[in-house]
């Protein structure tokens, strides 16, 4: 696909997912992401290795003595090798455990962003909410991107991810709801009244969770398995189920009944909950929900739950993927609207 | 009684006075506070002089390294202020601008009709609302 011409506006939204680093911008009446898989892949250097990567157009960084495959291309290196793909983020942040790294997510970043239109243009990214089943804190990896951001000219600033949901799907209901973003390393849900976050929180349990709990359960690399989860898991089906498709989805029941289970902990452990006449809306959004009958299995799965509020609507967002950089990108036009 | 003769080496060992044993101790036992007081470049060097001419240097450097805690080599322009900056350089993100590669944006692009501009000014109404 070309560059799409026409007017930008200013401002940009970006998404620095677990499994995918997502930019969005306005250009002319239409929003253009870009996204790139947030993977890699180190093969050891030699100049015939460099020169076939070249030739079959796969992207890669050189560094010390190995070459990394960046993106969509990292995956497949990794089935074919059968080994995991690295991943510079872990459970929603930047990894601690792949600091040599840092340099390779500044340049992804970087990339996918692109030069600001002007100096200080906003960009708004997004952050998770503060996990509630993992002793760690976001203040390093919301650091990280900042840093990454600022010095290539621009202004960052951060988003809470569900409160990014709410932002770009619960316009029509005065921006009051549950956004909940189901990304690869956390699931994240925020409480919106009239677009005011009343709380967010995220859990550790995700997609890569499901991956390695399969992987494990039928003996496969987390790779392989999140290629066929990607590719063609249906949860509609109940009958004649691979052995993988059985543990997918088996543990698709176990990671909505986790999230289920932790919000109702958290509206108990709220003190200032605002009265909502009105049932509240709930939309479901990230990559890790897009697989077919995915928003069934939650419509169930909640009627099973005694849910501390009266439920309105459950949808899907609109562009499930790109929902947490279009939410990013909408509260990044209304502050440049401000200046 | 003439008595029994010395048969293991515990024995032998047994047998010899005090200033025998100390002599022995300390031909064979490599004496720390020997070296460490009087240590110098100059004096490993001598030690090292029956090497070949190459490796004098650098075993002498070697040898004063591991026993001189504040040895720096007078040959290196590096200090020890240096070597920590070295350190910070290698951890600082900017190492980003030399990495080599083959791209000049990443990212698959995707366009979207949705007309965000409604949702926009809704958000911006609300937000100057003051009474939120």
């Amino acid at each position: 696909m070309q560059e799409t011409p026409g007017h930008a506006t200013n401002g940009k939204g970006l998404d620095v997912g677990t499994s995918f680093i997502c930019c969005a911008e306005k250009q002319g009446n239409k929003i253009v992401f870009r996204a790139q898989r947030d993977a890699f892949f180190d093969i050891e250097y030699s100049d015939f290795t460099k020169e076939m990567l070249n030739k079959s157009k796969v992207n890669y960084i050189q560094k010390d003595e190995k070459l990394y495959v960046v993106g969509d291309e990292a995956i497949k290196f990794a089935n074919i090798f059968n080994k995991n793909a690295r991943r510079p983020l872990s459970k929603g942040i930047i990894s601690p455990s792949e600091k040599e790294a840092l340099p390779m997510v500044e340049l992804i970043i970087k990339s996918i962003v692109g030069e600001p239109k002007y100096k200080e243009e906003t960009v708004y990214y997004s952050i998770p909410g503060p996990p509630v089943d993992v002793d760690f804190n976001i203040v390093y990896h919301e650091k990280v991107a900042y840093s990454f951001l600022a010095k290539s000219g621009y202004t960052p600033k951060s988003i809470n991810e569900g409160l990014a949901v709410v932002f770009s799907e619960l316009a029509k209901d005065g921006f009051t709801g549950i956004g909940l973003s189901f990304g690869g390393g956390m699931v994240n849900m925020c409480l919106s009244y009239m677009s005011v976050p009343i709380f967010a929180f995220s859990v550790s349990k995700a997609g890569d969770w499901i991956d390695q709990q399969v992987a494990m359960a039928v003996d496969e690399t987390a790779s392989r398995i999140c290629a066929i989860k990607e590719s063609s898991l249906d949860l509609t089906k109940s009958v004649g189920l691979s052995k993988i498709e059985t543990a997918l989805s088996i543990y698709y029941d176990n990671l909505i009944e986790y999230i289920l289970e932790n919000i109702k902990i958290e509206f108990g452990r709220a003190k200032r909950m605002p009265r909502i006449d009105k049932p509240i809306a709930i939309v479901l959004s990230g990559g890790s929900a897009l697989p077919k009958g995915f928003l069934d299995r939650f419509r169930n799965i909640l009627t099973k739950v005694k849910f501390p509020l009266e439920v309105g609507e459950i949808r899907m967002a609109s562009e499930p993927q790109y929902s947490v950089a279009k939410g990013a990108l909408i509260a990044a036009i209304a502050e440049e609207e401000k200046r | 009684m003439r008595g029994i003769p010395p048969r293991t080496m515990c024995d032998v060992w047994n047998k010899r006075d005090k200033r025998e044993k100390i002599r022995t101790i300390i031909k064979y036992v490599p004496q720390k506070e020997k070296v460490s007081k009087k240590v110098d470049e100059e004096m490993i060097r001598e030690v090292a002089r029956g090497v070949t001419e190459g490796l004098v240097s650098t075993l002498g450097e070697e040898i004063a390294r591991k026993i001189l805690p504040s040895y720096s080599p007078q040959t290196s322009g590096i200090k020890q202020d240096d070597r920590v900056q070295i350190k910070e350089t290698f951890i600082d993100p900017t190492e980003e601008t030399k990495l080599e590669h083959n791209f000049e944006r990443l990212g698959k692009l995707e366009e979207s009709d949705t007309d965000v501009h409604k949702t926009i000014q809704a958000l911006k109404n609300l937000r100057a609302n003051k009474n939120i």
